[in-house]
């Protein structure tokens, strides 16, 4: 006879020990079922002495256990004690294989056969999953790990890293630092790697660092050598180590397995769940990262709620007293549930949303209670939020000069929505048309939303599709103009450095850029020379039809670019309609024509652009550049840089490419799209009204965005000792220098568990005068600039 | 978008610099004191006094660079100003002397003085001059990581020479061994290493390898290639060691200099009013 | 035979990890190249450093020929020898270890790296400095050493000469010189460095010591160190009549700036004069005085001072006035144009006449600034011999004195008469008589003392009223009785133009007759002077240019002898002083 259980909680982490712990202090039977053989393996994994933050900051902590930021070794130090204290029934190496029945009788099957039956099964798995295994012979040799916890730990060794993911080429650029490195991929290229990585890999391969083996399978493991079958046979790589990292088997799976549905196929979709965590199968609780809650304070108040639900005590989510505080400003003081209900009803976008994920969504998102012709945001602004209208509506002023022109949304609309695709400045200024309820969620919380329900995408890209014409082309398109257009538009995406039309080819269509930018090039004595920059909201490939002859030119994406395409002949009637249009485009024609002719004479200044793109700047909306001919290397923009940023210099002037004495020198570009916000636990990524993108002081130091950032310009670091004055430095030479970053003295040599978290530019957001590395240039050798201000003729003319 | 400080905002601080020194010179044409103008006039004390300020100011210039993401105005203005202003103080302070010099304290203020002008004048040149031809000794795209470069060709010689005579692995081992870049001030400035290891190596490898056959010959071949990159690249970094230290030396006389100008200026107001 | 190398790398943290390789050989060869069974590819191992026999009875190591000197067995610098389990045999950078035979193989070996000639980096780093920071001093050690220098050599070592080694007095008194010789002891002052220019020429005895005048620090120099010598300094104006803060409050440096040079430190430029002479309403609204700003352009015509009223002693200003020139009221009766007459005049006595100049009576006197005065003993009595008795010609009469003049006469006849012998026609016989023989009778002396009277009575009034007197002088009766007269008292100004300097032996290159129009001056009244135009003609103001270049100080001083001593703080402090 198994033994039973009232709560099988599955995973001992944050979450699955929380309820763990919880169960113990009600004295209700309980497992906790732990795939290794200690606590919350996620963290376990954690580099050694890595800080741990406790965000969000705001939101209490509900648990029997304690967690406050702390090292990795303290807070484990921590759980393990409280475990036991509380007498929590953990069992370790219990890996979970199955779960079957339903609410009171639920059987799991553990690895090592035996089965346990619980009332109720909590989920807390998290998204990790099972690392995969090397599955061939003599993948049990002791050479074999698969994980890194410090890179700096080897030196000297062959390597051998298994692998094309994100973690494999990470830890392979990391250690190729020391060591002999060799990556081993399956497929030909590292396609499933973020953009930044595989730039990253290419370029090392490129340089040599890495000796890269494709289309390679370990055929077979033996201490200090690792066989492969290649494509021309077989290939031994002699190593002293060799670390797989072949990815998780994808929880996913698991929980599907046990009747568990998802509402998309997209991998990042999360389960349904009620607001008891309670998924579809009932007694069936999922909480945690799996549930779509990454940060380990929420999983630990959701351990502890989760056991007081299956207890049937409807106690309040933990966030309630948030989003009571953030309801305040509402008139009508409504609890909670109604506003959230009211929501719901007026918001079709949010309609797919389980209440959980809305709630988490409205933690996220700020209230918006503007009165008549209150202004929500200014064109121009860099906000990129998104907005949506619960009660009352909002005037879009879609024409600079004249702010009659107006296109007016009202409840269920929303808005904001181009600046959020194109990560550029406010195309318009939004007016509150009467007292409204408005919603305004963070470009984060709109793309989680996105990934997890289809719908929302798609709604958005309609509307979007009509506004952006609308934006980018002319104001004053009436709907029946666009309409013939809009039927056959649509969206086409590039990724970087591929190619939309090349000269010569027969006219096809317009492209509007919305999002992304690409250059425009031409055959000059035989090879490509650049003519032209494009950045979004402007469009391409009109010059073919309006001249009726082929593409006098070669259009490539200079970044992931998103266009919308539509056909020539209906775009040309779209002209004939609208004359403002016509002359706006015969304009742009014209010069673009003359452009074109004055950079034939001047192919260098095309080369600079050129080589720009390459270093990226195509997605930057503000870059540092450096002008050799001025710049003596004094250094005083990295010292200025990190004597305004508590002593890291966030900026290396040495490093980087140079073309034609222009020097691009390692330092934030704050991207149309930044990479590092990609996926950033604690949101703490922002980017400023100005478009500076900086992060706050909520980071937890988990390096997503120095490894995202294709620039390599964050890094991790802890913040230099104080210094002394600047005179007793300059009189006397007491402790570091103006940018030395160097522990002066005994105090400071002993300190050194400072938590690291990541330092980026932030453009001097806070400092009134702007960037301090331009500011203290004292041979005006480096500037920041636009790509769109540095691309203008005039300025490539005078350097031509 | 990048403008030198020469012509920046477009000459404001020439315009300020050259209209103080008009201003000084009417003042001193028109002006006829006791005894044929001096330091002790009321013009004299003024151009004195704003000769002195002039003076603290420029010195000023060596903080201000140092404290960051303050004041309104960029640095490259306190610079620019740095120039010409500092230019002007020759002039300025002439005046102020009314060419009375002599073998004494005051005299001295003045020679330091100048001193430090002319080091400063050599500096706006180097500032002006080597940027462009370090960017140009460079080429494109920085030297990169030099050690890493230089070390890795190193280990390559190495490999290369590992089954050729003890006497060419000796040679191979000295290059690497005793090679150095830059060194002592004068190494530095002079840009060139006249008994460069890696050089003599090349040069002695070259003349055994002419009598090497089959296999050692062409590994030979390599090796005399690699080395000759080696010591091309080592001739473009030692370029750019000279070029930096060109950019730096100048400092070493302005600082040290000025800071002695401030002793002696003090001193002379001091005195002057001492001995009233 | 088989034989198994067991390749050691140690790692950073301590672990040694070991690669085995199973070789064929006949003898293992130790060396660096590749056709060694043991590679040993470290910097520091020559290509073939030596072999490992396997013989009956043990193994035997034999270093190459040129390798001997990097080889030990044991520890022990050998060529070759015996080896056995356990040996360590050393080649350069490497130790190899010969092991217990493991399996099939025969020998084993463990090598290891364990003396690293360091990383072909790590050894570039060292060689190298590329920054002139790495390499001599700092900037702030310069800085600091240079500051130090310069503090040291140019206010501390002054500041203690002067305040604390010479303490001696240097202060200025009456004998000011002995003071500033006697330093002559003491090598060199250390505030000479304060210097700030050369001291003028006459201050150059006491330029030693800078104490003597700069008496407190940061104080200026006060008025009491220059009245020391220069006691007797007077005002330029009478400060009762007019209060110019500008003369009675500034300090003697004020104007007189020292260190400017060798040249004196009067001031001599006009403007220093004009900025009050040029409009002196403004300053002082009584004055007499006229404004001027150049002596060129528009100094007033002279007024020379004459005499008024030679009895009264009274003098008055008059200007040179073609239409009423100035008259001298001495009692005098001159005519130069006689004097001057180009004939010559007759010398009485020798029958000649001579031709007269200037000089006969106007010689300057020994300054050569003006003139001695004239006088009648020394310049007239040559031709004016003031003789009376035709009969005795040298007998003369004495000058200035009429009660003398009267005596003498008296005197002369009397004795002439009683001793006889004289040769005048109309005298009485006794009078006539050979002198000697008998005594008169008391008739013949009353007689002879008779005719004495008559003859004095008559010559005083030849003398008197008519030739001798009267030629120069206006004679007057003064009663009824004989030889009741007076001679009306003679005064002449000794300068026309007080308050003017004009130096004559500095214009001796022009004769007299160039400004002085003497020889046509018939009365004795005439004010013989040039008018201003006169001295335009060759001097102009101070920026004159095609004349001499005269500023207010050529001829008129500063500091005005009849006036009040200036600096009444400065006569104070020297009579403490004494």
């Amino acid at each position: 006879m198994a033994e039973h259980y009232q709560v099988a909680i599955v995973g001992s982490g944050p979450c699955g020990m929380s309820a763990g712990g919880r169960a113990a202090e009600k004295g209700i039977s309980h497992i906790v079922l732990e795939r290794t053989d200690h606590l919350s393996d996620t963290i376990f994994k954690y580099q050694k002495g890595k800080h741990v933050m406790a965000t969000p900051d705001i939101l209490p902590l509900r648990s029997s256990m304690d967690f406050e930021p702390g090292t990795r070794e303290a807070i484990l130090g921590t759980w393990e004690r409280q475990t036991q204290s509380l007498g929590v029934n953990v069992r370790f190496n219990a890996e979970v294989t199955a779960i079957s029945g339903q609410k009171g009788g639920f059987a799991l099957k553990l690895k090592s056969g035996e089965e346990i039956t619980a009332d109720n099964v909590v989920l807390g798995i998290g998204l990790q999953g099972n690392l995969r295994r090397l599955a061939c012979p003599g993948g049990d040799w002791d050479g074999v790990q698969y994980q890194l916890d410090d890179p700096d730990e080897y030196e000297g060794e062959n390597i051998a890293v298994i692998g094309a993911g994100d973690a494999a080429i990470e830890n392979a650029v990391a250690l190729s630092r020391q060591n002999n490195v060799y990556i081993i991929n399956r497929r030909d290229e590292c396609a499933r790697a973020k953009d930044g990585n595989r730039n990253l890999i290419e370029a090392a391969i490129e340089s040599g660092d890495i000796t890269c083996y494709y289309n390679a399978d370990p055929k077979s493991v033996s201490p200090g050598k690792l066989t492969l079958t290649v494509a021309d046979g077989e290939a031994e790589v002699e190593c002293d180590r060799i670390i797989a990292r072949l990815g998780a088997i994808a929880p996913r799976k698991f929980v599907e397995s046990c009747g568990i549905e998802f509402p998309s196929s997209d991998p990042a979709a999360l389960p349904e769940l009620s607001p008891q965590y309670e998924s579809n199968v009932p007694g069936l609780y999922i909480v945690g990262a799996l549930a779509g809650f990454p940060l380990i304070k929420q999983a630990m108040n959701q351990g502890y709620e989760v056991v007081e639900f299956i207890l049937g005590n409807q106690i309040k989510p933990a966030d309630e007293p948030l989003l009571e505080e953030k309801f305040k400003t509402l008139p009508g003081n409504r609890s909670v549930d109604e506003v959230i209900t009211h929501i719901r009803e007026n918001v079709p976008l949010l309609r797919g949303l389980t209440p959980l994920q809305l709630r988490e969504f409205l933690l996220d998102a700020t209230i918006h209670v503007p009165g008549k012709g209150d202004v929500i945001f200014e064109r121009n602004d860099y906000t990129n939020s998104f907005f949506m209208i619960v009660d009352g509506g909002a005037d879009i002023q879609i024409d600079e000069k004249d702010p009659n022109v107006k296109v007016t949304v009202g409840v269920g609309d929303f808005f904001g929505e181009i600046g959020l695709i194109a990560g550029r400045r406010r195309s318009a200024t939004v007016v509150a048309a009467e007292p409204s309820f408005m919603l305004e969620s963070p470009r984060r919380s709109m793309i989680k939303l996105i990934n997890s329900v289809e719908a929302v995408e798609r709604a958005m890209n309609e509307v979007a599709l009509v506004r952006q014409l609308r934006t980018y082309l002319s104001p004053h398109l009436t709907d029946e103009a666009i309409q013939p257009v809009l039927e056959t538009a649509e969206v086409r995406s590039f990724k970087s450095g591929q190619t939309m039309f090349k000269e010569g080819d027969a006219d096809e269509g317009v492209y509007l850029i919305r999002k992304g930018s690409v250059t425009v090039s031409r055959r000059i004595g035989g090879k490509d020379i650049v003519i032209a920059y494009v950045p979004a909201g402007h469009y391409v490939g009109e010059m073919a039809f309006l001249t009726r002859a082929r593409r006098n030119a070669t259009v490539r994406a200079a970044i992931n670019t998103e266009t919308i395409w539509m056909d020539s002949d209906r775009f040309r009637q779209m002209i004939e309609a609208s004359p403002q249009l016509r002359g706006e485009v015969e304009r742009r024609l014209l010069t673009r024509f003359i452009e074109g002719e004055s950079m034939h004479a001047r192919p260098d200044a095309g080369n600079i652009i050129q080589f720009l793109v390459e270093q990226g700047v195509g997605e930057a909306t503000d870059i540092l550049l450096i002008d050799e001919t001025l710049c003596v290397a004094c250094d005083n923009c990295e010292k200025a840089c990190a004597e305004t940023h508590g002593g890291v210099s966030r900026l290396n002037r040495e490093a980087g490419p140079t073309f034609n004495r222009i020097h691009v020198p390692t330092s934030c570009r704050h991207c149309e799209h930044p990479h590092c916000m990609a996926d950033c636990p604690p949101d703490a990524i922002h980017r400023a009204v100005d478009g500076e993108v900086y992060i706050d002081d909520s980071c937890i130091g988990c390096g997503n965005c120095e490894r995202n950032c294709p620039y390599g310009v964050i890094h991790l670091s802890a913040g230099a000792p104080k210094k002394p004055g600047l005179f007793s430095w300059m009189l006397f030479g007491l402790g570091p220098g103006p940018g030395e970053n160097k522990k002066w003295n005994k105090a400071h040599k002993k300190d050194d568990g400072a938590p690291k978290v990541a330092v980026k530019c932030d453009m001097c957001l806070n400092i009134p005068g702007g960037a301090s590395c331009v500011r203290a240039c004292p041979t005006g050798a480096a500037i920041r600039v636009s790509p769109e201000e540095f691309f203008s003729l005039s300025e490539l003319a005078a350097r031509g | 978008m990048h403008t030198s400080i020469l012509v920046f905002r477009n000459f404001r601080y020439l315009k300020i610099a050259v209209g103080l020194v008009l201003v000084a010179i009417v003042a001193y044409v028109i002006h006829s004191p006791l005894g044929g103008p001096n330091g002790g006039s009321w013009l004299g004390y003024t151009l004195g006094t704003l000769g002195a300020l002039l003076i603290v100011w420029l010195a000023w210039f060596g903080v201000r660079k140092r404290r960051y993401g303050v004041g309104k105005l960029l640095l490259e203005d306190w610079a620019s100003g740095h120039v010409y202003l500092g230019l002007s103080l020759l002039i300025i302070a002439t005046l102020h002397s009314g060419f009375q010099f002599g073998i004494n304290v005051h005299t001295l203020a003045y020679a330091l003085m100048v001193l430090v002008i002319a080091s400063g004048a050599y500096g706006l040149y180097a500032y002006l001059r080597y940027p462009g031809l370090r960017s140009l000794n460079r080429g494109e795209g920085a030297l990169g990581d030099v050690w890493a470069l230089v070390a890795g060709m190193s280990r390559d010689c190495y490999e290369i020479a590992r089954d050729l005579p003890d006497e060419v692995y000796k040679l191979v081992e000295d290059a690497d061994k005793n090679t150095a870049l830059g060194g002592s001030v004068w190494r530095q400035l002079s840009g060139r290493d006249p008994n460069c290891a890696s050089t003599r190596a090349l040069r002695e490898i070259r003349k055994k390898a002419e009598s090497y056959t089959d296999r050692d010959a062409d590994a030979a071949r390599r090796l005399v290639r690699v080395l000759a990159r080696k010591v091309e690249l080592l001739g473009r970094i030692r370029k750019d060691i000279q070029y930096k230290a060109l950019l730096d030396i100048w400092l070493y006389f302005h600082v040290p200099l000025t800071v002695a100008l401030l002793g002696v200026l003090a001193i002379h107001i001091i005195t002057v009013f001492l001995y009233w | 035979m088989e034989v198994l190398v067991r390749y050691l790398t140690k790692k950073r943290d301590g672990a040694i990890s070991a690669r085995d390789e199973l070789v064929v050989c006949e003898a293992v060869h130790f060396g660096r190249s590749t056709d060694n069974e043991v590679e040993l590819p470290a910097p520091g191992v020559l290509l073939h450093e030596g072999v490992l026999h396997k013989r009956a009875g043990g193994m035997f190591f034999e270093a190459a020929g040129d390798a001997r000197a990097n080889v030990t067995i044991d520890g022990q610098p050998t060529a070759s020898g015996p080896v056995q389990i356990g040996s360590r045999i050393g080649i350069g950078p490497y130790d190899v270890v010969v092991l217990p035979p493991e399996g099939e193989a025969e020998i084993a070996l463990s090598v290891e790296l364990v003396r690293p000639v360091g990383d072909s980096l790590d050894s570039l780093r060292r060689n190298s400095a590329t920054r002139i920071e790495q390499v001599g001093i700092g900037k702030r050690p310069l800085a600091w050493g240079a500051l130090i220098v310069v503090l040291l050599a140019f206010l501390a070592w002054p500041l203690i000469e002067t305040y604390v080694i010479d303490t001696g007095d240097h202060a200025l008194s009456r004998n000011a010189i002995e003071v500033a010789v006697k330093d002559e002891s003491w090598p060199v002052a250390g505030d000479i460095a304060w210097l700030t220019g050369a001291i003028s020429g006459p201050h150059k005895f006491i330029a030693r010591n800078c104490s003597t005048c700069h008496e407190r620090p940061f104080v200026k120099v006060q008025d009491n160190v220059c009245a020391e010598c220069h006691a007797d300094v007077r005002h330029h104006v009478d400060p009762k009549e007019h209060d110019l803060p500008e003369l009675t409050t500034a300090l003697c440096q004020s104007c007189h700036k020292e260190h400017q040079g060798v040249e004196p430190i009067t001031r001599k430029d006009q403007a220093f004069c004009s900025s009050c002479h040029g409009d002196l309403q403004a300053v002082a609204a009584n004055t007499k005085l006229e404004d001027t700003t150049s002596f060129g352009r528009n100094h007033p015509e002279f007024r020379p001072t004459v005499v008024a009223d030679p009895v009264a002693r009274t003098f008055e200003r008059v200007r040179l006035d073609k239409a009423n020139w100035p008259v001298e009221k001495s009692n005098l009766t001159f005519t130069h144009k006689k004097h001057l007459n180009p004939q010559g005049v007759l010398v009485p006595g020798k029958q000649e006449r001579r031709m007269m100049e200037c000089a006969d009576c106007h010689v300057t006197d020994e300054g050569g600034l003006g003139f001695a005065p004239v006088e009648m003993e020394k310049n007239c009595s040559e031709c004016h011999l003031l003789n009376f008795e035709p009969t005795v010609p040298t007998r003369r009469l004495p000058h200035g004195d009429v009660e003398a003049v009267v005596n003498s006469l008296r005197e002369f006849y009397g004795d002439l008469a009683l001793r006889g012998g004289a040769t005048v026609e109309e005298a009485p016989a006794v009078v006539r008589r050979r002198p000697g023989g008998r005594s008169l009778s008391e008739e013949e002396r009353l007689e002879a003392l008779a005719w004495a009277d008559k003859a004095a009575r008559d010559a005083g009034e030849r003398v008197f009223a008519k030739s001798v007197c009267g030629t120069c002088h206006q004679v007057s009766r003064t009663g009824d009785g004989p030889l009741d007269y007076a001679v009306a008292p003679v005064l002449v100004v000794d300068r026309w133009m007080p308050k003017g300097r004009f130096d004559h032996s500095r214009h001796n290159a022009a004769d007299c007759a160039t400004c002085h129009d003497a020889a046509d001056s018939e009365k004795a009244t005439d004010v013989l002077l040039p008018q201003i135009a006169t001295c335009q003609a060759c001097h102009g103001g101070e920026t004159a240019a095609q004349r001499v270049p005269s500023t207010c100080v050529s001829c008129h001083a500063f500091h005005l002898d009849f006036h009040e001593p200036m600096r009444v703080r400065a006569q104070a402090a020297r009579v403490e002083g004494e």
